[in-house]
């Protein structure tokens, strides 16, 4: 008896500790995880209630930073403006871009990787410093884009320059950038059987009714997971503005983006406590709008 | 000529005139970049009249004591550190997510789907408190560490990515290791590392193009010129000559992006299938 206990115990002992060890494997994430995101999400909530500078002792003052940004802050009212402007103006195009595209891409037969390349390029290099500064060099008063419009408009627009237009051009630099959304789609039309079309076809469905009957719902998971992600990445944007500008905001501040209010808050101003309410309104913002998205999603999304 | 081969015409003239706009702004940085200053604005020409590598030259000289190859070779070090870590890293967990019965796993899972939605923004101002505190402000450290913790520049996709295609291998290989006594880390190490050399060489070149890019977080976490890397180099370089002309400058802009652009070119069939994947099945 004792025999026995004595040889099936530490053999218990080691199948409950392999059970455990498993998590191993993932420990470096959950360090990762813990340290340097959900640790400093907790610490952007508590240090939104301090005044918290660099140079002094921090002090708490409740939701005195919420106050001043809601009552007594212009320039955070106009980075709302700006933002939500600006991912209205690119998150919509970005993805009707990349959905149409890829429906002609698909229905082509030569030439499809050469085309693909060119797409996709720009939305892997687009965010860099250098493609702000060639942005820049091009939407010049006197830049290629001007030289070619010359026949066409007579006056030369100041693109970056004019508090109208600044904001479009910049929304233009992300929607160049379409070609990654494109490539997903791209990938989720092949999964769709041609059977359907065909059988479509015969039924005299045009190429729209095709387009809007057959496409767009198969796509629609990966067109909800799109918008999501993009919505996300571009309410933070930062890059394209600020190199462009110089850390400035552009023209009557009219390329504001939270983002850079965020960065000059914390980094220009030293206020640390102010710029993590700021933040914590950004995160906000993401989160009711996810929140509406999930909600449509729910109603439309068709998983076939 | 029938309806379908009409319609292919037509959309390959859609396609090449989209195509153009796309390419555009780099290739005219290119040529741009090889034009005399005083002429690229000026001329509704295509080409230069001479072809000015002194643009070039101009743009590789240093300028307060450190040049755009400093830079560059920085920015190379950091990213030896960064992929290395990445691709360590993302690995382990992917396996351990995909292969290895744990404790909490679901939710853990969960919480992984959950940090995609996570705006980084957020985490900017406590990250800077925390790596000024670690001392590491002024390092390459608050790159490279998050990276051997998966949690660096990309680390959810990666992980998502290399999980994906670990539940591709099939489990007999696994079951037929571990009759032979291998343990879990001995299956990683000996069977699943190597059939995954594809994933791994996509997380590589991702982390590789996205560390290049990056330009926030370096702004924020490295303000010794010494230790710039290109992103905050070119940057430096438009800012501080202010007379410098758009010649040298869009060279500089045409070596920052030569790494990216040729990894990009030479690898497109993996960053096309990485981001296609992780959109389908997700």
């Amino acid at each position: 008896m004792t025999r026995t206990k004595m040889r099936t115990e530490p053999d218990l002992m080691k199948k409950g500790w392999k059970k455990h060890t498993g998590i191993l494997f993932v420990l470096p994430w959950l360090l990762g995880m813990t340290f340097f995101q959900l640790w400093p999400i907790v610490h952007s909530i508590i240090i939104s209630l301090f005044d918290y500078s660099i140079f002094r002792e921090k002090e708490f003052i409740g939701f005195g930073n919420f106050a001043e940004l809601l009552f007594d802050d212009d320039a955070f009212w106009q980075s709302i403006k700006v933002t939500l402007k600006f991912v209205f103006y690119t998150v919509p195009s970005r993805i009707i871009f990349a959905l149409l595209i890829a429906t002609i891409l698909n229905r082509s037969t030569k030439g499809i990787g050469i085309y693909r390349v060119i797409y996709y390029a720009p939305s892997l290099i687009g965010n860099s410093v250098a493609i702000a500064i060639i942005w820049k060099a091009i939407f010049d008063k006197n830049g290629i884009v001007n030289l070619l419009l010359s026949n066409i408009i007579h006056n030369k627009p100041l693109w970056l320059g004019n508090p109208k237009l600044a904001l479009p051009t910049i929304s233009l630099l992300l929607i160049w950038q379409f070609g990654s959304s494109m490539v997903i789609f791209l990938a989720g039309l092949k999964q769709i059987p041609k059977e359907q079309y065909e059988v479509a076809s015969l039924d005299g469905a045009g190429v729209l009714t095709k387009f809007f009957k057959i496409t767009i719902p198969h796509l629609s998971p990966l067109i909800f997971f799109n918008v999501l992600m993009q919505m996300i990445t571009i309410f933070q944007y930062f890059t394209g503005p600020f190199v462009i500008y110089n850390g400035q905001a552009g023209p009557a501040d009219s390329c504001l983006l939270l983002g850079i209010h965020i960065y000059r808050s914390a980094f220009n101003m030293f206020r640390l406590g102010y710029g993590s309410a700021l933040s914590i309104m950004l995160g906000l913002m993401v989160g009711l709008v996810t929140i509406f998205i999930f909600r449509v999603e729910k109603k439309t999304v068709f998983y076939g | 000529m029938d309806s379908a081969t009409r319609f292919n015409k037509y959309h390959h003239i859609y396609l090449t005139l989209i195509g153009v706009i796309m390419v555009y702004p780099i290739l005219w940085m290119v040529i741009a970049s090889l034009t005399p200053s005083h002429e690229i604005f000026l001329t509704g020409r295509f080409l230069p009249s001479t072809i000015q590598w002194s643009n070039y030259t101009e743009a590789l000289s240093a300028k307060a004591n450190y040049s755009l190859l400093d830079f560059l070779l920085n920015t190379f070090i950091l990213e030896f550190f960064v992929i290395s870590g990445t691709i360590i890293s993302t690995s382990l967990v992917g396996f351990g997510f995909a292969r290895v019965p744990f404790p909490f796993k679901k939710i853990l899972f969960t919480i992984l789907i959950g940090s995609l939605l996570l705006p980084q923004t957020i985490t900017l101002i406590p990250r800077y408190i925390l790596f000024s505190k670690l001392k590491w402000i002024n390092s390459y450290l608050p790159f490279v560490i998050p990276s051997f913790l998966a949690s660096g520049i990309g680390g959810t996709f990666f992980i998502f990515l290399v999980n994906q295609f670990i539940r591709s291998i099939p489990l007999e290989l696994d079951d037929s290791a571990m009759i032979d006594g291998c343990s879990r880390f001995q299956i990683y190490l000996k069977i699943i590392l190597p059939l995954s050399k594809t994933v791994l060489i996509t997380v590589a070149l991702f982390s590789f193009i996205w560390t290049w890019d990056d330009f926030q977080n370096q702004l924020i976490f490295i303000n010794d010129v010494a230790k710039f890397t290109i992103s905050l180099g070119l940057r430096m370089t438009i800012d501080t000559t202010e007379l410098m002309s758009w010649g040298p400058i869009l060279a500089a802009c045409s070596i920052a992006l030569l790494p990216s652009l040729s990894v990009f070119l030479m690898a497109q069939k993996y960053f096309v299938e990485g981001i296609a994947t992780t959109g389908i099945k997700r």
